[in-house]
């Protein structure tokens, strides 16, 4: 135990957000970077699915970190780093999504996507592996087709685990309005699901 | 669910502890659509997106490091400068070189005696002086035809 936890406080492997703040507060920039590699996947992954394309996605996900390295002295910990940072990202799209209005959606395709990182169970029958990629990319559209109120709770709850309240803090709304979209959108999901399993997108 | 709570959350109305306890138990029940989307593939960014991000973060640091550092350096650069300036109007003249005297002697001088420039028309001015009187040349009547 004691060799473990040796090598891992030489490591940084104790290292909490709090504390890499801290340090990065007092001009530890590799403390920092530290923070970037433990939430560049999270919010690449929400801002992805946020934007209109992969391009602006990379463009917007850079900035969330930028912004959050110019303003790290005025977080005041009262909420966790996690919904601090999600909280500039929400802000980001939300100005994007303005500012785009009118703009036709450039829905990425997920081969496009390079970075992508597929789960999919290798055991299944190349059948099965097609039918879980139509109906990966079926629910993909269906996310990307969604309003940005709805999208936003749907993947801070579903993606990135944020729990009611921390979703609340984040996108400035109360509780009740968190489980309302999350409702709506999650129904728009299974009504997704539901004609895709009848035939609906399979036959398009 | 009911079609009139479905509308009050399209709606966003404030709804009733009962209705919020229904809603709680509908999404219980949206398992489903909560594990397609949480199945949905980790987007990763690219390896050159990081270098970019840490180019920019290095530039940001240096930026903040001249906003940091730029006043005290400004104002050591200012002192420096007045703390010339008073040592050497402070200088007495026994500290100055000679070499130096004799420079600002010899500018003085031609600057005085620059023609046409106005500074020097006062000599001009003044009455000729008086010469005393000369004896008669008793060989010289005054006319110069004699000549």
């Amino acid at each position: 135990m004691g060799i473990a936890s040796g090598v891992l406080r030489l490591t940084g492997g104790f290292d909490d957000d709090a504390g890499l703040v801290r340090r990065c507060v007092g001009g530890d920039r590799d403390a920092f970077g530290k923070l970037v590699d433990r939430y560049s996947a999270r919010i690449f992954g929400y801002v992805s699915r946020s934007v209109s394309n992969f391009d602006e996605a990379q463009d917007v996900a850079q900035e969330v970190f930028i912004r959050a390295f110019r303003s790290l002295s005025k977080f005041d910990g009262r909420a966790s780093f996690a919904t601090w940072l999600f909280k500039i990202a929400a802000n980001l799209c939300i100005d994007k999504s303005r500012k785009r209005k009118g703009e036709p959606r450039i829905m990425p395709l997920l081969d496009e996507i390079a970075e992508t990182d597929r789960q999919i169970d290798t055991r299944w029958d190349p059948e099965s592996l097609a039918i879980a990629g139509e109906m990966e990319r079926a629910v993909e559209t269906c996310v990307a087709r969604m309003s940005d109120k709805l999208r936003s709770v749907l993947l801070l709850h579903d993606q990135q685990f944020f729990g009611y309240e921390e979703i609340a803090e984040i996108l400035g709304v109360p509780v009740g309005t968190v489980k309302s979209r999350l409702y709506l959108a999650r129904a728009r999901i299974q009504e997704t699901i539901e004609e895709y399993t009848n035939g609906g997108n399979r036959n398009a | 669910m009911h079609d009139d709570l479905t509308t009050k959350l399209r709606e966003e109305a404030r709804l009733t502890p009962e209705e919020i306890a229904l809603l709680d138990e509908e999404l219980a029940k949206q398992n489903l659509s909560a594990s397609a989307v949480a199945n949905l593939p980790q987007r990763r960014p690219s390896p050159i997106w990081r270098g970019s991000l840490d180019r920019r973060l290095s530039d940001e640091s240096s930026h903040r490091a001249t906003l940091r550092h730029g006043p005290a350096f400004l104002a050591a650069a200012a002192a420096i400068a007045l703390g010339a300036f008073f040592g050497l109007r402070n200088t007495s003249p026994e500290a100055i070189g000679a070499g130096q005297l004799i420079q600002w002697h010899e500018e003085a001088v031609a600057s005085s005696v620059l023609p046409g420039d106005g500074a020097n028309l006062g000599g001009f001015s003044s009455p000729p002086k008086r010469t005393a009187p000369q004896e008669e040349d008793p060989l010289y009547d005054g006319s110069l035809m004699s000549l």
